[in-house]
Formats: C-alpha cells, sequence, structure tokens
C-alpha cells in the first residue's frame, strides 16, 4: 500500500509544481490579496474628508468658530504616524458645490440660510457623508467636543491581523475544492481513474494521495502567506504552533471531505465547475474572511458563524492573534472533522469511479 | 499459430446478460479463451462489444451469468484478477505534466513491478529516448504505445486492448502491431476489440463476431470464411440486367451469395472456385453481355457485411 501511495503522492506534487500557471494563482494570488487589501486598510493613516460651505460665513458664529478651531488646532492637517479624520473646508457657490458632491469631490455641503440657519445637504446612504455629519452637528451644537479619530495600530488587532489567517482558511478551501475536487472530476473525464481502478490498487489509496498531496502543497501555500505577513506586514503567531498545526489538519480533513463529495458524482468538468462555485462563492462571501460576518442580518449570524470556513477562520484567528487555549479550539476542531468525515463517508456510498 | 485449445481456459463468460433502460446489451453470451490464443472481438457500432469487455474488466456487473478469469470469480477474487489481467483502454489521457518513465513507474508501483521491469517494458514500446519527456510532448501513437506499456508492465496473463490503434495514422497502427506481436510471440493471450479487419487478420487467428449482443460467428479466420461465406468474390459488371439472370446466377452451383443491382448493372458473387465456375456463369449472363469482371479472395470484410448487412464502423 506504501508503494502505490507514494507514487501517486508524487504524480500530484509533480502534477503541482510543474505547472508554473497553477504556481501563480494558487500560491501568488493570495500574497498579492494580502499586499493590495492589507495596504489599502492599514497604510492609509489619514482620512481627508471635503466640505463645502455655501453662503456667508460671517453670518453663523457658531461655523465660523468650529472653522476657526479646527484650523486653529491643526486637525486639518495629518499629523504623521496618527490616524486623524481630517476635514477640509473650501467655499464655492450653490451649483458648484452640487457639482462637486455629484462628483464625489465633497462628502457634504453646508449651506447659510439668510436667517442663520445651516443646512447640511448630503447623501444619507453614503456612509462617509453622514458620518462627517454627525462628527460636525455633535460638534456645532456642543462645543468643546473632541472631534479627533484615532484607529486601534497594535499588533493582532489591525485589518491584517484579520485578514491574513481568513485568507490561510480561504486558501485551504479553495486549494482543496479545486484541488481534489475539480482533479477528481478530471482524472474521471480522462478515464484516467478508470484506468487505475482496473488496477489492484485499492481505491482508498487514490483517494488517500489526494488527501495527502494536497495538504503538502496548502502547507506550502500557508507557509508563504505567513513569511510574507511576517516580512512585510509584522505578522506573527502569538498562540502554540501546535494548536496551529491542529487547526491546519482539521481544516484539510473538512475541505477534502467537502471535496469528496462534490465530485462524487460530476460527469465533467463544465459540471464540477458549477457544483465547486456553487459551494466556494457563498462559503467566501459569507464566512467572515474580509469583513465580518457581523455586517450580515443578526438572524443568519449564527448560521454563519458555523459554517466551515467561518470555524475554520475564526479559529485561526483566535490561534495567530490571541493565544487560544486548547479548551477553546476543542469544538472548531470536533465539528471541523466532523464535517469532513460526513461528507467523506457519503461521497464514497455515491461515488461515480468511471 | 493454431488456436491453444490444448492449454487450459484463461477466460470463460457463460451466459453472461446485461441489459440497460433502453438496450440488450448482451444477450445470454457465452464465451472461452484459452491461454496464448489471440481473439478478434468484432461488431458494428452497439453491438455490445463495450459492454462485454467493461464486464470482463470488471468495471460492469452482468445482470446474469459468470464471469471467470483464470479460474477466479471478481465476487471474491478481484484483486487477484486485476493483478493478472492488463488493460489498454481505446484512450486514456495521463497528466500531462508526467514523465514517460513516471507513468509507468506508477502503474508499475500499483503491481509491485520493479524498476528492471519498467526500463525493459520502456525497450518492449520503443521509448526508451523518450523517458524523461512529458507524456503531452508525444504523439497520438506514442501515448497509445504508453497505454500499452502500462498494459504489460505485470506481465499480465490475459491482455485485453480496446480499440488499440483507432484514431492513429498508418506507420503507428502498424508500431502498435508489431509490439503486439512481439507480445504474442512471448504467449500472452489477447483479446482485442477492432474496427479495422486488417488488424484482426494480421493479428489474431480467432475471430468473434457479435451482433445485437450475440455471437454470430467464432472460429479460426480460414474456417469462418469457408463455413459462412466460400472461398472468391467474383464482381462484374453487366451491359442488361434482369431479374431473371439474378435468379439464374443465384442458381448456380458453388454460390452461396449473388448480389445484384439490375438497373446498375452491378453485381458481386460468393463462389468457392472462381475458375470452376466461369464457364457457366458467362453462358448465364451472356458472353457479350459482360463489360468487366474480376475475382479476388474473400475477406473478412466481405464475411462481416455477408453476416451482419452493416460495414464493420457502420
Amino acid at each position: 500500500m506504501v508503494k502505490p501511495l507514494w507514487q501517486l503522492y508524487l504524480m500530484h506534487i509533480r502534477e503541482f509544481f510543474r505547472d508554473w500557471e497553477i504556481i501563480l494563482w494558487s500560491v501568488l494570488l493570495p500574497i498579492a490579496m494580502s499586499w493590495v487589501l492589507g495596504v489599502a486598510f492599514v497604510e492609509r493613516k489619514v482620512t481627508t474628508r471635503q466640505i463645502a460651505v455655501v453662503g456667508d460665513i460671517q453670518q453663523s458664529s457658531e461655523l465660523r468658530e468650529v472653522i476657526n478651531e479646527i484650523e486653529n488646532r491643526n486637525i486639518s492637517k495629518p499629523k504623521k504616524n496618527n490616524d486623524h479624520s481630517v476635514f477640509r473646508f473650501t467655499f464655492a457657490d450653490k451649483d458648484r458645490a452640487l457639482e462637486l458632491l455629484r462628483k464625489g469631490k465633497i462628502v457634504l455641503f453646508i449651506e447659510l440660510s439668510s436667517a442663520g440657519a445651516l443646512n447640511f445637504h448630503l447623501d444619507p446612504a453614503n456612509e462617509s457623508s453622514y458620518l462627517s455629519y454627525l462628527i460636525l452637528s455633535r460638534r456645532l451644537s456642543q462645543e468643546k467636543v473632541e472631534l479627533q479619530l484615532k484607529a486601534v495600530t497594535t499588533r493582532g488587532n489591525r485589518y491584517i491581523d484579520f485578514l491574513i489567517p481568513g485568507l490561510m482558511a480561504l486558501g485551504i478551501m479553495n486549494s482543496c475544492l479545486w484541488g481534489i475536487g475539480y482533479v477528481l472530476i478530471e482524472y474521471r473525464m480522462k478515464k484516467l481513474m478508470r484506468r487505475m481502478i482496473a488496477t489492484p490498487v485499492r481505491k482508498a489509496v487514490i483517494l488517500l494521495s489526494f488527501f495527502f498531496s494536497r495538504m503538502t502543497i496548502n502547507l506550502v501555500e500557508t507557509a508563504l502567506l505567513f513569511a510574507f505577513g511576517y516580512f512585510y506586514f509584522g505578522f506573527s503567531l502569538q498562540g502554540s504552533a501546535w494548536h496551529l498545526a491542529l487547526l491546519f489538519l482539521s481544516g484539510n480533513i473538512a475541505f477534502a471531505g467537502l471535496a469528496f463529495l462534490l465530485a462524487a458524482r460530476a460527469e465533467n468538468t463544465r459540471t464540477g465547475n458549477g457544483v465547486i462555485n456553487v459551494f466556494s462563492i457563498p462559503l467566501m462571501l459569507s464566512s467572515g474572511i474580509f469583513f465580518s460576518y457581523a455586517n450580515f442580518p443578526e438572524l443568519i449570524q449564527p448560521l454563519l458563524q458555523y459554517s466551515p470556513l467561518a470555524v475554520l477562520a475564526d479559529s485561526m484567528r483566535n490561534v495567530l492573534n490571541a493565544s487560544a487555549e486548547f479548551s477553546e479550539l476543542a469544538l472548531p476542531l470536533l465539528i471541523l472533522n466532523l464535517f469532513g468525515f460526513f461528507c467523506f463517508s457519503v461521497s464514497l456510498k455515491i461515488f461515480r469511479w468511471h | 499459430m493454431k488456436r491453444r485449445k490444448e492449454n487450459p481456459v484463461i477466460l470463460s463468460l457463460r451466459d453472461v446478460d446485461k441489459r440497460f433502460p433502453h438496450v440488450h446489451a448482451v444477450n445470454n453470451l457465452s464465451l472461452e479463451i484459452c491461454e496464448g490464443e489471440a481473439v478478434a472481438l468484432l461488431g458494428p457500432n452497439g453491438a455490445g462489444k463495450t459492454t462485454l469487455l467493461e464486464m470482463i474488466e470488471g468495471l460492469q456487473v452482468p445482470d446474469s451469468g459468470e464471469i471467470t478469469i483464470a479460474g477466479l470469480s471478481y465476487n471474491n477474487n478481484e484483486r487477484a484478477i486485476r493483478s493478472i489481467m492488463g488493460l489498454a483502454f481505446q484512450e486514456t489521457r495521463f497528466p500531462e505534466k508526467i514523465r514517460v518513465g513516471e507513468a509507468l513507474q506508477l502503474f508499475g508501483a500499483f503491481y509491485g513491478a520493479t524498476g528492471a521491469r519498467v526500463s525493459e517494458v520502456l525497450d518492449l514500446i520503443r521509448l526508451k529516448d523518450k523517458k524523461h519527456a512529458y507524456v503531452n510532448t508525444l504523439s497520438g501513437g506514442q501515448r497509445q504505445r504508453i497505454a500499452l506499456g502500462i498494459a504489460v508492465i505485470q506481465k499480465p496473463k490475459l491482455l485485453l486492448l480496446d480499440e488499440p490503434s483507432t484514431g492513429l495514422d498508418p506507420h503507428a497502427r502498424r508500431d502498435i502491431w508489431d509490439i503486439l506481436k512481439e507480445l504474442k510471440k512471448m504467449g500472452s493471450t489477447l483479446l482485442l476489440t477492432t474496427h479495422y479487419m486488417e488488424e484482426a487478420e494480421e493479428l489474431c487467428e480467432r475471430i468473434v463476431i457479435m451482433f445485437k449482443g450475440s455471437i454470430l460467428a467464432d472460429g479460426d479466420l480460414s474456417h469462418l470464411l469457408e463455413k459462412h461465406a466460400g472461398h472468391e468474390i467474383l464482381e462484374f459488371r453487366l451491359s442488361k440486367t434482369s431479374a431473371k439472370i439474378q435468379e439464374s446466377l443465384r442458381k448456380l452451383k458453388g454460390v452461396s451469395h449473388v448480389d445484384l443491382n439490375v438497373s446498375a448493372g452491378g453485381g458481386v458473387m460468393h463462389v468457392h472456385d472462381s475458375a470452376k465456375i466461369l464457364p457457366e456463369f458467362l453462358k448465364r449472363v451472356g458472353r457479350t453481355n459482360l463489360k468487366s469482371f474480376a475475382a479476388r479472395p474473400l475477406t473478412l470484410d466481405d464475411l462481416f457485411i455477408k453476416m451482419t448487412g452493416r460495414h464493420l464502423d457502420g
């Protein structure tokens, strides 16, 4: 059993590492994604909000006072290494202000009426506009309120610390679904699977070779992503390496099981493509990989947090960023393994070998 | 080479039956093949050849009947059967980034074959110089030779070949035949399906013709031709034809089959001896009425058309 397994394992590994296109997409893409998203959300230290003022500013002493105060306290100028929300004011007539708002050059404009009232013009659905309105209106009604917004920048709490474990989990899922599920369907279509089962080799050996080779490839992918995060963003492992290894293994079991199940019946890769996408895209969007699933309606959040991808991503964050104890990981590990073995058992019952 | 009935039976099918929802693929079929025989399984598309072969390969289960290979049954000796049987499918696409030597090594590992055996097989399939080439750089003929190499890596007792040279150019086909002839010399038992009469005639002494799930004919090529069709074919063209001439030719002694196109004037006759029949033939069609005339030996193709009414690839 060992020699056939070893040769099959070697074949899968060779197939992967000899194809530069596959390496490009499966290894470099997650790294590029972490870089783009990491830079986008970590490097942007200053949020500048442009506001237009329409009318004679002398008519509103409160507004004049606030603008003066902002300018005097230098809040309108970004400070190095601090995260401030900065307001920049510009004066314009109403038509120009409307044009600027339409083009997204300003977040809102304040119009002074002849009676001295302040009218805020903004799209309430625009989060940035509404936030600016809240800050300014509060400042105008209660002077001395601090305008400054400070971002938390300690290690483990940055967006990149949220993102990298999520990308690792997503990488394991995608790698298993496409690297095992899709390839199994391809082998079936090419009649290679049929050729293999017509030999004395055990079917379990064929499937195990897919699992072990894919886990090796996932290990390389995950390690490269971690190394990139470590050197570029100062990302590090806060918890136990053993706990991380256990999670990695369980994640592979869960998604390899799902891959076997999704590949169990599909006759060709076109069907397989659809079947895999139907599962992987909703999981990717709803499991809190890029942004927390807390943004989804409260009613479905309990469901989302127990999806296998969310369980893996959350647990990896707990180990990588928060030194989670084993007791905290017991339930996620159980869920992942049960899910994987359940999918695998069902797939064996319905698997189309040729 | 004579049919080796004195040798032990390697493959036995007894009353094997298989139905699919809309077709009776194999109809209560029985067949025995002895060690050292080379058997061609012929039949048009839909004759049931592939289903029969898949049941022998253990990839389909018969609805009824019994299949044994070297006395072993799939019910309790599946792995033992697989280790003594070699298969080459019509088409197997190997992973593209695998080298020729690695593909053989992989399948060799399934049978416990040594590195020396892999080397031997590379020699046999004449791909030693391509050992380090990726599979995707090989021609169709070379890929089919890998499939053949994999089929014989464990020195199988029974070699099943499903249309081993279909889609190959004549040169590549000839290469495959040369390898198969070499395997025959080594004593391998071959069962092959084919659409090429020439392939069956070149490689096999025993021909089994299948049609609509049953065996129509089974025997040595020369006996089959004599028994079912006669020895020679007469092809002729007449200036004037009639139903009367056709009927008259049918009554000729030594004629087993007449096919005359009354409107076009062309005709074909299966005869035992063209020289003997010629004077009477000329008398009946009229010497001046005969535009052209040719005699040639009967082929398997003629026999097949006579028995099934169809061409082999139809």
